[in-house]
């Protein structure tokens, strides 16, 4: 009996929960082999206001001319919405166009300068979309840099190599379309990846940094490596230095960790404390003879302390200029004295480009490539 | 009712049912054997001339009977012993049971139907008079020698299997538990057959339930004759809907005689070279007769290993149906272009595909085992290697479904029970069919049903997912999932309800 009404109870369920297809009780299956599979999204603001959606996908040639060249093509349609422009790509091939694999989503310049809210929601509303979907802002027309980048290899792998190199000097990061939509909806800066296209490679340049809905600004390489040191996003980097000698010495960054610390005086926040603490290895100098010496390591300690300080001020110089708190020092705020940030927090905006950031670097040579010792044992 | 039961019915009530004759009482006569085994051309009749005019009659099968044996200890000692003097039956009757022929088993026959069945059992009947009958145990032992196991291969560890003698079957598992608490106790199931079947159990370990059960269930088989293993299996089952074992069966004495010291019953049927034991868990037919001899450590990696292999044998083609037509998101896209890739001019959809391979991979098994073994293999290759790479070629199915049947295929070779194998396969069907139907879904929907079925299994009283089904993880995994040092494996199994639950100081 009970096996029998577990029976009665899943073949309704099975019918009605296992899809949202209208009109068809069972949900709809789409065999893999029929769908386009895209793999890289542009969508641009056109001069007439229309929207642009530009689709490519990857090397392999489903996607290409049958004549064996594995080019991928990259093909665009524009309407006033992204429905309809979704819709329209549809009709350019025999295909479903499937935007569930999609890895990278590209917003040009001049939509990101007008306003991405409505097509950030689009994007995060869209069932096929997954969360982590990697989004750039492109300098320029996101179709031009998909277009310029896209002979040889795809422009997704491109992308993706791209993103990969990014971890080998902290210039640039990553950004999903879940982090974005979670930034944009609860009223914080966002920081969104740039790209260009030089040569056929895609390049990367930096970030855009959005107040709002809209694109403000965007972060030179100075200031790129300094807002990823305050974020805390830096993996590895290399400081070049000169020695003593005035010779130049590579320094590794091992690891990097920076502390913000809000100062209050009564009812109002005086200054920031970002406490840096930097690991380093000493990898190569230039021509240089014999053992180090204390000296030595310490002014190459020092110049690196200098190098860090000034990416970081050059950072903190930037968003006090925008007045865009995209550093994230009011989370610090927020999260150390709550009830002091409830009070503050309307008039944060007249408050911050007159907030004192003090730097406090910690810099530790913790080891040189001279095989008798460490760094402290020569010391 | 189920379908069986309604179809048994139907077509029972066609055929009017006899209920098994009683035992004839009819006296034994000389004239009454002759009729009873009227054409019958191995049957024969012999007369031996004793004292005076007085003669006795022996009776036996020639082939079932070891000629040495009846004529050294019957036909010999008839000839030159005392019995000459011997005028009346009974006299002879007495003589021949306290020693006049030189036999170890003597029995008095009653009837002309227990005389019968003593000649059908290999014994010769010594008919001394009008009524007054011996049967002497002459059989002949004409068997295959001990061998090798053929499916239950072992590197470390006896090498005995069973064979098809009964006596040689208890006579193995006798010499690995040498004490008289190993109890035995004979049935005759099958009208017509007359099977000797041998209920086997330690006294004082077992649980005495178990051992009812078994014992009533036995009792209660009527039919004409017990030939195959089904024979017993099916009808002493608690589950009779089920493709899962709920008996477990071994061709290696030593797993038996393991088993039972565990604490289950067994049993072994005359004809065949197996023993069953119960009651079996899930948790017990996915142990590999080696288990207990490989190292506890390399044993419970393979245990581990054997479990997610039968997830994998069961599950795989159905899920690989459900993402490749619903859920095309959760592949990887470089992996998503691959399975296009293969996919393209394809004629068939990825469900139609699975079920096409997934019945090829059973005929291409159903061939290999029907067909003498040098040509099993033969087909093996044909049907794997050449036909599947032909097919693949053809663009017939893609690759990667045969890469994913392959794998469903072999990672099922891992699971030590050929019947819960099979079970298994049959299962892996009803995955595709609910994945084609509603994706990950309708998988989860099965995954429900198939555990909420295994749930509903018992094997005598013993609960067929225990210790899973116990919400208890740490019994789970010492019990079932690894295997447990021997030195730290006190404790008799639970579920079994062993009356000597201590295995161990």
């Amino acid at each position: 009996m009970i096996k029998r009404l577990f029976a009665l109870l899943c073949v309704p369920g099975m019918l009605l929960l296992g899809g949202c297809d209208a009109g068809l009780m069972m949900p709809l299956s789409g065999e893999i082999s029929d769908i386009e599979l895209i793999l890289t999204l542009g969508i641009d603001r056109l001069e007439d206001g229309h929207l642009e959606m530009t689709f490519a996908g990857g090397e392999e040639s489903f996607m290409g001319p049958q004549d064996g060249s594995n080019e991928p093509i990259i093909f665009s349609t524009q309407a006033a919405t992204l429905t309809m422009a979704a819709k329209s790509a549809g009709m350019m091939s025999d295909k479903n166009i499937f935007l569930g694999n999609v890895e990278q989503v590209l917003i040009g310049e001049e939509l990101a300068k007008s306003g991405i809210e409505g097509c950030l929601d689009y994007l995060i509303r869209d069932v096929d979309m997954r969360p982590g979907t990697n989004l750039f802002v492109a300098r320029g027309r996101a179709r031009d840099i998909m277009g310029g980048a896209g002979s040889g290899d795809s422009v997704d792998n491109k992308l993706r190599a791209t993103l990969k190199n990014s971890r080998q000097l902290s210039r640039w990061g990553s950004c999903s379309l879940a982090d974005a939509g979670r930034q944009l909806f609860s009223n914080q800066f966002m920081v969104i990846p740039a790209v260009g296209v030089s040569d056929g490679e895609v390049t990367q340049e930096g970030y855009g940094v959005f107040s709002g809905q809209k694109l403000e600004s965007w972060l030179s390489d100075e200031e790129s490596i300094g807002y990823n040191l305050i974020t805390n996003s830096s993996r590895d980097d290399v400081l070049e230095v000169r020695d003593l000698d005035g010779r130049l010495a590579a320094l590794n960054v091992l690891s990097s960790k920076v502390k913000c610390v809000p100062l209050r005086n009564g009812g109002r926040v005086t200054a920031i404390d970002l406490e840096v603490e930097l690991k380093l290895s000493l990898n190569e100098v230039q021509s240089r003879q014999g053992g180090f010496t204390q000296r030595q390591l310490d002014h190459l300690e020092e110049q690196a302390r200098h190098v860090e300080e000034g990416r970081i001020m050059a950072a903190v110089d930037t968003a006090k200029a925008m007045n865009s708190d995209f550093l994230g020092f009011s989370r610090s705020i927020k999260k150390k004295y709550p009830l002091l940030w409830r009070r503050i927090e309307d008039d944060w905006g007249k408050m911050f480009p007159h907030l004192g950031v003090n730097i406090k670097i910690d810099t530790k040579l913790e080891r040189t490539y001279e095989l008798i010792g460490s760094a402290k044992v020569a010391r | 009712m189920g379908i069986w039961d309604k179809l048994a019915r139907s077509e029972a009530e066609k055929v009017p049912y006899h209920a098994p004759k009683q035992e004839s009482i009819a006296p034994i006569t000389a004239k009454q054997m002759k009729a009873t085994f009227q054409n019958c051309a191995d049957f024969v009749m012999r007369t031996l001339l004793t004292g005076g005019d007085h003669t006795v009659h022996l009776f036996y099968i020639t082939g079932l009977v070891d000629s040495k044996t009846l004529a050294d200890t019957i036909i010999r000692p008839l000839a030159v012993s005392g019995i000459k003097k011997c005028a009346s039956a009974e006299n002879i009757e007495r003589i021949l049971l306290r020693g006049g022929v030189h036999n170890a088993s003597a029995r008095q026959l009653s009837s002309l139907d227990e005389a019968s069945q003593a000649v059908l059992e290999g014994s010769c009947v010594v008919l001394c008079g009008e009524g007054r009958a011996l049967a002497f145990d002459v059989r002949s032992h004409d068997k295959r020698s001990i061998g090798e196991p053929s499916i239950e291969n072992v590197v470390k560890g006896s090498k005995d299997a069973f064979i098809e003698n009964l006596t040689t079957n208890l006579m193995l598992v006798r010499r690995r538990i040498r004490s008289a608490k190993l109890k035995t106790e004979k049935f005759i199931v099958g009208r017509k057959s007359r099977t000797e079947v041998m209920l086997l159990w330690y006294e004082g370990l077992t649980n005495e339930k178990i051992v009812r059960e078994a014992r009533r269930r036995i009792q209660k088989i009527d039919t004409d004759s017990l030939i195959s293993t089904g024979g017993i299996e099916e009808y002493i089952c608690d589950d009779r809907k089920t493709a899962f074992p709920q008996m477990m069966f071994t061709e290696r004495a030593a797993n038996f005689a393991m088993n039972i010291m565990e604490g289950r019953a067994g049993v072994l049927i005359d004809g065949l070279p197996l023993g069953f034991v119960f009651p079996v868990m899930l948790s017990t037919v996915m142990r590999a007769p080696e288990d207990r001899s490989d190292n506890f450590i390399v044993a419970s990696v393979l245990s581990v290993l054997r479990y997610v292999s039968l997830t994998i044998t069961l599950l795989l083609p159905g899920f690989y149906v459900a993402i490749a037509a619903f859920h095309q998101e959760m592949i990887p896209s470089s992996l998503a272009i691959s399975i296009i890739d293969s996919k393209q001019h394809v004629p068939f959809t990825t469900a139609e595909e699975a079920i096409i391979m997934l019945l090829a991979f059973e005929v291409l098994i159903e061939a290999g085992l029907r067909l003498p073994r040098n040509i099993g293999q033969t087909v093996s290759i044909i049907g794997g290697l050449i036909v599947g790479q032909s097919a693949v070629e053809a663009k017939l199915v893609s690759p990667v479904m045969v890469i994913v049947i392959a794998a469903a295929g072999i990672t099922g070779f891992t699971v030590p029970n050929q019947d819960l194998a099979a079970a298994l396969r049959l299962w892996r069907f009803v995955f595709v069919v609910l994945a084609s139907l509603s994706g990950l879904f309708g998988l989860a929907m099965g995954t429900a049903w198939f555990i909420l079925r295994l749930a509903d299994i018992e094997s005598f009283g013993v609960a067929y997912l225990s210790p899973f089904s116990e919400g208890n993880i740490k019994r789970v995994f010492t019990r079932a999932i690894l295997r447990p040092p021997l030195w730290a494996s006190k404790l008799r199994a639970k579920e079994l309800k062993t009356k000597d639950v201590r295995s161990q100081r």
